[in-house]
């Protein structure tokens, strides 16, 4: 009873409680859904939509915002193919290349916003046009493919029935969830989230985790984005476009507050979840694929709400 | 006052915030043509009533009847109140720094045709509503951040006037503003007086009382005390009745031996945060020796808060020599402060003392996360430990270490953020203005904090307007007044009376 209690006072129940209900009703309408094909495809969808919704999280925790995730997702892909194919450079360095990149993004990011104190949303929405136009200009707006197999295995295989991206994800999702909870950087990012002028009165260097936020943001789009690149075995001009919405989207239904100051990875795993699950569970009950983003939309606002609900409860009972 | 009739009346008001009173039913009447003044010591709960008769709390906030003219009212919002014929001035500033005189004393009610603003228009009735207040010569066009504070402070005053109230209700109205404008400022509330507007002030400047107001209520700790018209009562008495308790066992002060000098500060410059070319403090110095409590008096807004922000790195410094142990030291950042043993209580508690969604125990690490972490991962055995030892020792009272700071009274988060700092065992704790909206046994228990870290060795600068406070508390008073020190006081020539001297 305890532990159920519990369960409920954690900001994560609401989001857990409503992809458990989707899981189950998906499962009873469409018996089809439980088959390892489809649950498998789930899963790797969320892998690969988790990396910039936890990049999301960071950033939404210290009190900013990313909207440049999705470029940084295009252009870290590109690149990655880029310097491959043009170059003939090795995949392992080729990815080493892209993260770089993708993280002086996040550096140019977290100066402009905590240095001269611009306006996040202002700041990464021009990043966002300035990288999606290197981008254009960069491949021109055609596709690069040819890569090694052992590049896109990354993206295709797997160790044994387990794809590697969720592997991957899997791996990556642990290391954010002990960051986040567990170390001087979580604990300074949600202090500074929380109250910036007190948490910097307490000595710590906010502007510096403002940016290394931003970094972490755009390193795990980058990485977003070479998987992809492996996954699909070509490096999209495109891609990424709906990204930065749809992240800020799961950490939002995920418990991480737009004003800053709290978060939770493990919410945004399930936040993630909801997106995904409703996208699968639509296409499976064959709602026609217009009417997707419409339910996507109103299960969004429903979760925030159930949210706030729960929110609300918790501080009238003082705890 | 008797055959005045009544123009409002305030029945049984009570306020609580978080199960404490703010106020305790109290009624208070207003008569028409009257300057009332109310009296109390900070925290008494002057502010809250005030934010109660001008709509700031909806009436379903707090218990009790608020009539007008005999006529129930029930304010839901500040325009309702403004409705029923109340304007309300500030303690602080409300105006857009930004916008111009013109669009300020307009704000929200433009002149408009068909949805269609006229800026010619309110241009020149701006000059027409400025006469009052003897601005009538200022371009209306003029932005008002490059006005003076004085001068912001009477267009906001205007801008009151303008809606043409029944009763004008002032929070502390003169701080931002010279004897001579103060005087100005009096002339016009007794001449709207003559004109059936009556004022309600709250000031604790007693001259301002005396000279002015027709009528004193004093509250204290929530509750009405007395009511006296003034020419039947004087200073002594209502001063009495604002602190109503005895002074000698209130504050645990002990005289300790004092040690060497520990801390010093030369020629300390602080730029003003809006005005160019102008300092906010000037050429301010003093010296800390070991167990020494110093007090650092003036008015608000003489440039206390900018002198020990500036030391902590908290505003930036123009010029200015810190010394630790006789060694200069280089103060950049508040980081550097703490580095150097130097910790700062700010004296806005909610905009930068606390973390309200944060959990007590991490709002009291917040500081020394360092101390509790290796190789940047936090240890949370050691956190809570350390956290229910200072948790116990400072008697904040709470279910536990890990409700949010939110859920705490003034005092309880005061002491929360007292706690902080001793956690990261500061030598020298800057207190600014540290029993501000703390009640009563709260603000006692910080008094005996404070005696028992200056015992330990540690030195303390207080920063104070409650002149009791300081007068008792402090060993050594520095008075700023304008952004420089005019004086200094020693334990023996302390006074209230000797620092009110020097700060005006």
């Amino acid at each position: 009873m305890h532990i159920i209690k519990n369960f409920f006072k954690t900001k994560e129940s609401a989001v857990i409680l409503m992809f458990t209900g989707l899981f189950l009703a998906t499962s009873i309408i469409t018996p089809a859904f439980l088959s390892y094909a489809q649950l498998i495809n789930l899963f790797r969808t969320i892998s690969l939509s988790l990396f910039p919704a936890m990049g999301m999280v960071f950033v939404m925790t210290c009190g900013s915002i990313d909207l440049s995730a999705g470029s940084v997702l295009a252009f870290s892909g590109m690149i990655c193919g880029y310097a491959m194919v043009t170059w003939g450079w090795n995949p392992v360095l080729a990815i080493i290349l892209a993260l770089a990149i993708s993280a002086v993004v996040g550096v140019v990011n977290g100066f402009l916003i905590a240095r001269w104190s611009l306006t996040p949303m202002i700041v990464t929405l021009g990043i966002q046009y300035v990288i999606r136009g290197l981008v254009n200009v960069i491949t021109k707006g055609v596709a690069i493919s040819g890569f090694s197999e052992a590049f896109t295995n990354i993206g295709q295989g797997k160790i044994g029935a387990v794809p590697n991206a969720i592997i991957i994800a899997v791996v990556i999702f642990c290391i954010c969830l002990f960051i986040y909870n567990f170390t001087v950087f979580g604990r300074s990012i949600i202090s500074t989230g929380g109250n910036k002028e007190t948490t910097r009165l307490a000595g710590i260097n906010v502007t510096g985790y403002i940016i290394s936020a931003h970094v972490v943001c755009s390193l795990l789009a980058g990485i977003a984005g070479i998987l992809m690149t492996a996954r699909l075995g070509s490096a999209q001009a495109s891609a990424g476009s709906t990204t930065d919405m749809y992240a800020i989207a799961s950490a939002a239904v995920g418990g991480t507050s737009l004003m800053g100051g709290s978060g939770s990875i493990v919410g945004c795993l399930f936040g993630v979840g909801i997106m995904e699950l409703i996208t699968i569970a639509l296409t499976l009950i064959k709602v026609d694929v217009y009417w997707q983003r419409t339910v996507v939309g109103i299960i969004m606002i429903a979760a925030v709400f159930m949210d706030i609900y729960r929110r609300n409860s918790s501080q009238r009972s003082g705890s | 006052m008797a055959e005045n009739k009544k123009i409002m009346e305030l029945k049984s008001i009570t306020k609580e915030f978080f199960k404490n009173k703010a106020l305790d039913n109290v009624s208070i009447d207003v008569y028409e043509n009257e300057i009332l003044a109310i009296c109390g010591e900070n925290g008494a709960g002057k502010s809250t009533l005030m934010k109660i008769v001008s709509g700031a709390y909806s009436h379903k906030e707090y218990t009790g009847d608020i009539y007008i003219d005999g006529k129930l009212e029930n304010f839901e919002k500040p325009a309702d109140s403004a409705a029923a014929g109340i304007a309300m001035i500030y303690q602080e500033l409300s105006m857009h720094l930004d916008s111009s005189i013109a669009e300020n004393l307009f704000l929200g009610e433009w002149i408009n045709k068909h949805g269609i603003v006229s800026d010619k228009k309110m241009r020149e009735e701006t000059r027409e509503f400025l006469k009052p207040v003897g601005l009538e010569d200022m371009n209306p066009r003029i932005i008002l951040r490059n006005l003076s504070a004085s001068q912001q402070q009477l267009v906001a005053i205007a801008r009151a006037l303008k809606k043409r109230p029944k009763i004008l209700l002032l929070d502390e109205p003169t701080s931002p503003l010279t004897i001579n404008e103060s005087k100005r400022l009096f002339l016009i509330l007794k001449e709207l007086k003559k004109n059936g507007v009556s004022s309600i002030l709250i000031t604790h400047k007693m001259d301002e009382v005396f000279e002015n107001a027709d009528r004193i209520y004093v509250i204290r700790d929530g509750q009405c005390v007395s009511e006296h018209l003034v020419a039947e009562t004087n200073r002594d008495q209502i001063v009495e009745e604002m602190v109503g308790r005895k002074f000698d066992n209130y504050y645990p002060k002990e005289e300790i031996p004092l040690g060497e000098v520990v801390f010093e500060v030369k020629d300390i410059t602080v730029p003003h945060p809006f005005m160019r070319n102008k300092n906010i403090v000037e050429n301010a110095s003093f010296s800390l020796r070991r167990g020494e409590i110093l007090g650092i008096a003036g008015l608000v807004g003489a440039g206390r808060s900018e002198f020990v922000g500036g030391i902590y790195g908290k505003y930036p410094r123009k010029s200015g020599k810190i010394f630790l142990d006789g060694k200069e030291i280089r103060i950049r950042t508040p980081e550097d402060a703490l580095r150097y043993g130097i910790a700062l209580l700010t004296e806005e508690r909610r905009a930068d003392g606390i973390i309200s969604g944060l959990s007590i125990r991490d709002n009291i690490t917040l500081a020394s996360l360092k101390k509790f972490s290796r190789y940047g991962v936090m240890n949370n055995r050691a956190q809570n430990a350390e956290t229910e030892k200072v948790f116990e020792r400072l008697n904040i009272k709470a279910n536990s270490i890990h409700v949010p700071a939110f859920s705490l009274s003034g005092g309880n988060q005061q002491k929360m953020v007292i706690a902080k700092w001793l956690m990261r065992d500061p030598k020298i704790i800057i207190m600014d203005e540290p029993t501000r909206g703390v009640d009563v046994g709260a603000k006692r228990e910080i008094y005996t904090i404070m005696t028992d870290l200056v015992k330990r060795g540690f030195s303390i600068v207080i920063i104070s307007s409650e002149l009791p406070e300081i007068v008792s508390m402090a060993d050594r008073v520095i008075v700023i007044a304008g952004g420089k020190i005019t004086g200094e006081l020693s334990r023996e020539n302390l006074s209230q009376n000797a620092i009110m001297q020097l700060a005006v």
